[in-house]
């Protein structure tokens, strides 16, 4: 079947299987490999992307369901091939060491930062307590998250 | 696999009666944080799926003059979020926050939720506490009630007949009621719970509702400890004859069962945190 | 110390901006056009026998490529740990096995054209079974009568380490205790992975996110019988490894389905897989005796462990010796005894994990001294200055001498910054929640040297037509900055930029022998080599630089990226200099070293908690947090903060909510990360770091190791903490808020009465 969705800010058509997993389409039908499997039960974030507008664990989301929607994902972030000031961030605060949960990661960062643009660092663990990292300890991440708030505020100024 | 994506109530309908005329295996999706982890984990199992995500007449929160109406698509984030919710069901509100994370609570839906009918379902508690109704409907739009006790039948199966669903979560209004929810897991955040309680309570005593979440297959009233709330005497010793009546209440409820030592003593700690807020909250008028 | 350009600096991560777009691709981001996919079929029993094998319906299903059974094992069986022949680890391990020693032990395989297909068609694979009762408690199986189902093997395997008289005077204050540790999932967040082909030449191809690639090779090309060099096997980029890609995995699995179909293959697992079917940091039993006289000093120490190496052997009799290893190594006590037994149980194999034992020889024995502590009575940060070894100290059970060892630095400076001596005597409080503080001390080593297993490498360097540099070793970057690190090291002897220095990573058929990222060796072995190396080029280079101008080499000098000739008053670029080289002398400008350690120091470190319980709820939050570590020097600071704050996480898990626990038939509990509780960031605490840099030689500008050690003494430190909030004696880990209001019950009983 086909479906007709905003992917990344493109209007696609995009041809599905009913049992596919968002997930499943995102990456194997159209490549967009950012978008990792950690789990398979939306515990870990991996798999995090913004559908419209929301973070979801795409590993929970049928593709179909989708249809008529949008969907970001970090490959949607920069443009120009610019890095995205929550992504320099996270360069910056050395918020990655095995990069693995790093998309979901950031995606959770956008989503919360969008809703709440000068959180607190209780908000930022909140808003990423979603995202399980093995390697961080969480600690960077969040200065990443606090600064790229900063950044996109003053920017914004 | 077959998947229907339903866009209104009458479409719904017509795929239900479909699956009555020609019966097949067939699931309920709504925001499937529940469910297509369990077709995942089960992959000889693979029954069609009726989308309700799409289903409009199921995406609405209204006030009534006499109750608050929460669609069965309704997603706990836009629960926690709501204003009216948290104003007046904040018992509601709190659980819905509690929800896993923040990915889960964008998808998860009460009606999911419900349906999933899981002894840890956070949402049961509270709704019990509020005195909810569930509005079921089936193929042929016929109606009708579920209090929220009644819609596990057995731990993780609903008591929906093939071609029910759940419409909506009616909250009747109730003037000046406080309520609150608590709960304890593994840790601090996004944790399955171990145990719940939820209170609801008039500003003035005479109603009193406090259920405990996670102890059987639907919440479990806790009238003794009830009783000494609605005292609203905020001594030491009640307090403690509170915590006693919820312990003595755990006791009751799951004789023999592993987590009994534990929840005997965990209860406490949720008995101690809702005397808090709720002694504060009356205080405050 | 002296100022350098990139060594102590926080250099940018090589990979981060990749990492960081979302580009990066692990193996599972590959195209997967043209490969096979295997589903593993795993054993839903803990014990047993398999009686029937039909797998008629799922190879009717279409596109079901084949299906393997436990018929086609090779026979041969592997130990995942072994990396070269002389090592003799039973080697226990089928491919495929008929008689399932645990849930997830590996009975075959689906092998089908897409992952959907392959996962359809394990399902209906019907096996039947014929069940008997496992065995699953360690201690049990570590008595005589306990019947074993290791079949003609050894079912206990001991190690014993010793030295002193074995003697305890008569008044000496004694403390015994039993402290138990419990099985640990990695939870690197990438699941397990790995691709085989066969490639021109016959050449099997096997790639992996792996930690040692030559162990890979090893145990392919012995379980197999092909020849060394017919195997080669690259690493991939790794999501995350903790130890947990070390051993052999499933790279015979997916090799052998390789082999007998001529298809390149894909094997990916899934968490629940990943749980079930890779291996796990082995739990154990300590028991344990410390005799000390009235003032505090250590008089003599014994320990009973029993260490579960679960269904087959592993690596876990080597971490059971590494724990052994490391009990004479941070305190100075005159005489010790150290018990080990490895037990077998039908659960799941244990192995390499983060620490190798030091995590749970450190819970069994910081828990103890403070509980000694507050026997004596005595605060429990003077008992251990009174008793920890000095610099330069020696290795009374005959290890390697211990070298810069800056213990007592840390403990002191750490109780500065800390304020323990203020902390530890605030009242914990007299209501719901207790607050309270604790601290471990801990060591682990820097590489093999000295133990059974030998420690060596070599490396190739050589600088490009363009001034860049490459360095040809057989590295492993898990995350951890391996690359970075090395980057930092040759950009540093050479004088130019790190991102003009690529490090390669390990392919055994083109990059020369090294043992692997395990043993906390990266730094002080291979950053060692890789300095030792950089020098020998910079000096051929300059030496062929001299020829190519006709003059002195001591007038030469390397200064960012230019060759100067301070007399010529001359300077060219490195690239110019190379380019000369090749075409007036016909020579490559590089350089090749084989490298082996003749020592390995010590590494120490100590970590404060302050933890607040509820003991209503038995919920404990860590509220501070301090580690402190004796570093010889960071070669970058900031990549070894991110390594204290992820083994603090590790820690912190350990010490409170992680657990792989099973039913009464075997059957994992906690297969998935809805059941295993890691830690998150709402449950993460602040970590504040502090650094000793005296300088450990032999290490790259005195460098040594942090990766492992700074998740060893998180979970004792945390569970001191607890300890003396409640003023309670746990010793089994994790404290679960279970446990918590268990061993409060206990004490209001005791008291009671």
């Amino acid at each position: 079947m086909i479906i007709e969705l905003t992917v990344n800010g493109t209007p696609r058509s995009v041809e599905i299987t009913p049992s596919m997993r968002l997930l499943d389409m995102l990456r194997n039908v159209l490549g967009l490999t950012s978008v990792k499997e950690g789990c398979s039960e939306g515990e870990c974030g991996a798999c995090t992307v913004l559908l419209d507008g929301k973070a979801v664990t795409s590993c929970t989301v049928l593709a179909v369901q989708a249809r008529g929607k949008s969907v970001v994902t970090i490959e949607g972030l920069s443009s120009d091939g610019a890095l995205h000031p929550i992504q320099q961030a996270f360069v910056d605060h050395d918020a990655i060491q095995c990069g693995f949960c790093t998309p979901g990661m950031i995606m959770s960062a956008y989503a919360l930062l969008k809703h709440t643009p000068s959180p607190t660092r209780e908000e930022i663990q909140r808003g990423i307590e979603g995202n399980l990292c093995r390697c961080t300890g969480y600690l960077p991440i969040i200065d990443a998250i606090e600064d790229a708030a900063r950044r996109m505020r003053t920017h914004e100024s | 696999m077959r998947v229907d994506t339903p866009s209104n109530v009458n479409e719904l309908r017509d795929v239900l009666r479909s699956t009555v005329a020609a019966p097949r295996k067939c699931s309920l999706l709504a925001g499937g944080t529940d469910l297509l982890v369990h077709l995942r984990a089960s992959p000889g199992f693979s029954p069609d799926l009726i989308d309700l995500s799409g289903v409009k007449e199921l995406k609405y929160i209204e006030m009534h003059r006499d109750r608050l109406e929460i669609g069965a698509c309704v997603t706990f984030t836009e629960i926690e979020e709501h204003s009216f919710i948290r104003e007046h069901f904040s018992a509601l509100a709190r659980a819905a926050s509690l929800v896993g994370s923040p990915q889960i609570r964008n998808l998860g839906t009460i009606g999911g939720n419900l349906a999933n009918a899981s002894p840890a379902a956070d949402s049961l508690p509270p709704l019990c506490a509020l005195e909810a109704t569930l509005l079921v409907e089936n193929a042929e739009g016929a109606q009708s009630t579920l209090s929220p006790a009644q819609i596990a039948s057995a731990p993780g199966k609903n008591s929906l007949h093939a071609d029910q669903y759940i419409r909506a979560v009616l909250l009747p209004l109730r003037e000046n009621l406080l309520s609150f929810f608590v709960k304890t897991g593994s840790r601090k955040a996004v944790a399955i719970s171990k145990l719940s309680l939820a209170l609801a309570l008039s500003s003035e005593p005479g109603h009193v509702r406090l259920f405990a979440g996670s102890l059987g297959t639907s919440p479990i009233r806790m009238e003794a400890a009830e009783a000494v709330l609605d005292r609203r005497d905020w001594t030491e010793a009640n307090h403690t004859a509170f915590l006693d009546a919820l312990s003595g209440a755990v006791e009751r409820a799951i004789p023999g069962r592993a987590s009994l030592p534990f929840k005997r003593l965990a209860v406490r700690g949720l008995g101690d945190d809702l005397w808090t807020a709720a002694k504060e909250a009356i205080s405050r008028g | 110390m002296a100022e350098l350009k990139y060594v102590g600096r926080d250099v940018q991560r090589n990979d981060i901006v990749e990492k960081a777009s979302g580009r990066m691709k692990y193996m599972g981001d590959r195209m997967q056009g043209g490969a096979a996919h295997a589903r593993l079929l795993l054993s839903p029993i803990a014990r047993g026998r398999v009686v029937s094998f039909d797998a008629s319906e799922a190879e009717r299903m279409p596109g079901v490529l084949r299906v393997f059974s436990p018929k086609d094992d090779p026979g041969k069986r592997f130990n995942s740990a072994l990396f070269l022949p002389d090592q003799t680890d039973v080697q226990d391990h089928p491919v495929f096995t008929d008689k399932p020693l645990f849930v997830g032990d590996i009975l075959g395989a689906v092998l089908a054209k897409d992952e959907e297909t392959a996962r359809a068609a394990a399902a209906a694979v019907k096996i039947g079974f014929e069940e008997e009762a496992p065995l699953l408690d360690m201690e049990q199986a570590a008595l005589p009568q306990t019947p074993s189902f290791r079949e003609g093997m050894s079912p206990v395997i001991e190690g014993k380490i010793a030295y002193g008289e074995e003697v305890v005077p008569e008044d000496a204050i004694i403390l015994e205790s039993t402290v138990r540790t419990q099985k640990i999932h990695h939870g690197a967040m990438e699941n397990h992975i790995c691709e085989a082909r066969m490639e021109y030449g016959g050449v099997l191809l096997v790639e992996t996110p792996c930690q040692m690639a030559f162990t890979v090779r090893y145990v392919l090309a012995d379980l197999f019988d092909i020849p060394f060099n017919k195997v080669r096997v690259v690493k991939t980029p790794v999501g995350g490894a903790f130890g947990g890609k070390q051993e052999v995995g499933i790279e015979p699995h997916c090799a052998l389905m390789a082999l007998k179909t001529g298809l390149p293959v894909r094997l990916a697992l899934d968490r629940t897989q990943t749980i079930l079917a890779t291996r796990t940091r082995a739990a154990s039993v300590g028991r344990i005796m410390i005799a000390a006289d009235r003032e505090g000093n250590l008089l003599r120490r014994e320990m009973d462990v029993i260490v579960d190496a679960g269904a087959y052997a592993t690596g876990t009799q080597r971490v059971m010796m590494a724990m052994g290893k490391k009990t004479s190594r941070l305190y100075r006590i005159p005489s010790q005894s150290f018990h080990g037994r490895t037990v077998f149980t039908n659960t799941t194999p244990a192995g390499a994990c983060r620490g190798y034992g030091s995590p749970q020889i450190h819970a069994i024995t910081e828990i103890a001294m403070d509980l000694l502590s507050r026997k004596l009575p005595m605060d429990p940060a003077e008992l251990r200055l009174k008793n920890l070894v000095h610099p330069w100290d020696s290795d009374p059970a005959g290890g390697p001498a211990l070298g810069n060892a800056r213990i007592r630095d840390c403990l002191v400076r750490g109780m500065e910054t800390f304020r323990w001596n203020e902390r530890r005597v605030l009242p914990s409080g007299e209501g719901r929640f207790r607050r309270g503080v604790g601290l471990a001390c801990c060591t682990h080593g820097n590489g093999y040297f000295g133990s059974p297993y030998p420690d060596f490498m070599s490396m190739a360097m050589r600088f490009c037509e363009d001034g860049t540099v490459l360095v040809n070793a057989g590295l492993h970057e898990l995350g951890n900055g391996t690359l970075t690190t090395i980057g930092q090291i040759v950009a540093e002897v050479l004088d130019l930029p790190p991102e003009r220095v690529e490090v390669s990573e390990s392919d055994t058929s083109t990059t020369p022998f090294d043992v692997g990222c395990v043993a906390s060796r990266v730094t002080y072995v291979c950053g060692a080599c890789a300095l030792e190396l950089a020098e020998k080029l910079k000096s051929r280079f300059l030496e062929q630089c001299a020829r190519v101008l006709a003059v002195d080499a001591h007038r030469l000098s390397l200064k960012n990226g230019e060759m100067i000739d301070s007399e010529g008053g001359v300077s060219r670029s490195y690239g110019e200099m190379v380019c000369r080289i090749a075409k007036e002398l016909r020579e490559e400008a590089g350089e090749y070293l084989h490298y082996k350690p003749d020592r390995n120091p010590a590494s120490y470190g100590v970590h404060f908690a302050e933890t607040v319980t509820d003991t209503f709820t038995g919920m404990v939050e860590v509220t501070d947090y301090l580690a402190v570590h004796d570093v010889g020097r960071a070669i970058n600071p900031r990549l070894l903060r991110g390594q204290i704050y992820g083994g603090v996480q590790m820690g912190v898990g350990m010490a409170l909510s992680e657990e792989l626990v099973y039913d009464s038939k075997g059957r994992p509990k906690s297969a998935s990360l809805s059941r295993y509780t890691m830690v998150n960031a709402p449950s993460m605490p602040n970590v504040g770091v502090l650094l000793v840099e005296e300088g450990e030689p032999g290490g790259p500008f005195g460098g040594k190791s942090i990766g492992e050690i700074c998740t060893v003494p998180v979970a004792p430190a945390i569970a001191n903490a607890v300890n003396a909030s409640l003023g309670t004696s746990m010793t089994e880990l994790p404290f679960s808020p279970e446990r918590i209001l268990a061993a409060l019950s206990a004490r209001r009983e005791t008291n009671a009465r």
